[in-house]
């Protein structure tokens, strides 16, 4: 600690040694215990700002408020843990809806004929004897 | 002021540029190393534990409630901005993750961006509405304790540069470390330093009366 420092210390932060910078607290103080004659006046300075500074009190918070805070967060609590249940009943609501959809789906495709493969079946046989049909011979011959 | 900011929760969080290089490693360590007192206590808040935010609200409404009324010499102004600050902490809890910073420093740095936010707004009606103009930037009120050293530290104080003026209260009232403030202000603990030091002279020659 020089008395370079120890002086920037107490104009930055003021004489309580509380105040100093944890890193350089002890070192602070034990220079202020070796250099009595050189910090005395330093400290005596700051020490003056920091008295008439602290006569700045305010009031404290109202017991209204804090019942204010805590209806809030309660609200919010509520509103959240709904918000949650609710999103959680879509999601099985959506996912029912889908899997009734699909069972229905499967459940068309594999029992009813479709009209068009009605009418192939009725008019120009089925689509497997057309496909296995032998192609025609365009022997120029 | 704030530099490089991203929006989180609705309010700006400062992101420090590498420009700023704002704390050194070692006190970036020494702050992520401090025990979180209050991390316990929010992660049961998160979960919906009501007995948990009543012991937060306990252990943080004074200070920042303070905070917020020296700010804005208001009452009204302070209660809503705390009780904004306090949804925003409880919004936050659920997500909070213990070690990327103090939950006390995040607290203090929501409350100066709400009031930030009040003083804005009342420059601005004050610029629009000049003539019913008497002193926005600080209309005391019954929450203030009054006293003739108390209006004159207060008026002091408050015609700081605004730089200057918030890392006073934050050092003088709040009682944070100056690695604290220098993450709340997003500043280098040099740069706080300054500040306090600037201040100080300033206040100094303001309140020499006073003083003697």
């Amino acid at each position: 600690m020089t008395p370079g420092r120890f002086a920037a210390i107490v104009d930055a932060y003021g004489a309580n040694s509380l105040r100093w910078p944890d890193a350089e607290r002890a070192a602070a103080q034990a220079y202020e215990r070796a250099h009595p004659d050189h910090v005395n006046h330093i400290l005596q300075q700051a020490g003056s700002l920091d008295a008439v500074l602290e006569s700045w009190e305010v009031g404290g918070p109202g017991s209204v408020l804090s019942a204010r805070v805590l209806d809030g967060t309660r609200h919010a609590n509520r509103s959240f843990h709904a918000l949650r249940l609710w999103l959680s009943g879509a999601a099985a609501a959506v996912s029912l809806a889908g899997g009734v959809a699909t069972g229905i789906g499967m459940v068309t495709q594999h029992s009813a004929p479709t009209a068009s493969s009605l009418y192939a079946t009725s008019i120009f046989g089925t689509f497997a004897e057309l496909s296995d049909a032998p192609e025609r011979d365009e022997d120029p011959r | 002021m704030l530099g490089v900011a991203i929006p989180c929760d609705g309010f700006l969080f400062p992101v420090r540029s590498r420009r700023q290089s704002c704390l050194s490693e070692i006190e970036d360590i020494h702050l992520e190393t401090l025990p979180d007192t209050d991390a316990e206590l929010l992660a049961r808040m998160g979960a919906g534990d009501e007995a948990a935010s009543r012991a937060l609200m306990t252990r943080k409404l004074p200070r920042m409630h303070a905070l917020a009324l020296r700010m804005l010499g208001n009452t009204n102004d302070a209660d809503d901005v705390t009780q904004e600050a306090f949804l925003r902490s409880w919004k936050q809890a659920r997500r909070w993750q213990t070690g990327r910073a103090l939950f006390d420093t995040w607290l203090h740095r929501v409350v100066l961006n709400l009031c930030y936010d009040r003083l804005r707004r009342r420059r601005e009606i004050a610029t629009a509405e000049p003539p019913e103009q008497v002193d926005p930037a600080l209309p005391a009120d019954h929450g203030m304790i009054q006293s003739e050293t108390a209006d004159r530290v207060r008026m002091a104080i408050h015609t700081l540069p605004e730089r200057q003026r918030d890392a006073i209260i934050l050092h003088v009232y709040q009682e944070l470390s100056n690695i604290e403030i220098a993450r709340t202000l997003d500043v280098s603990v040099e740069a706080l330093e300054s500040l306090l030091s600037r201040a100080r002279r300033t206040l100094r020659a303001r309140l020499e009366g006073i003083e003697s």
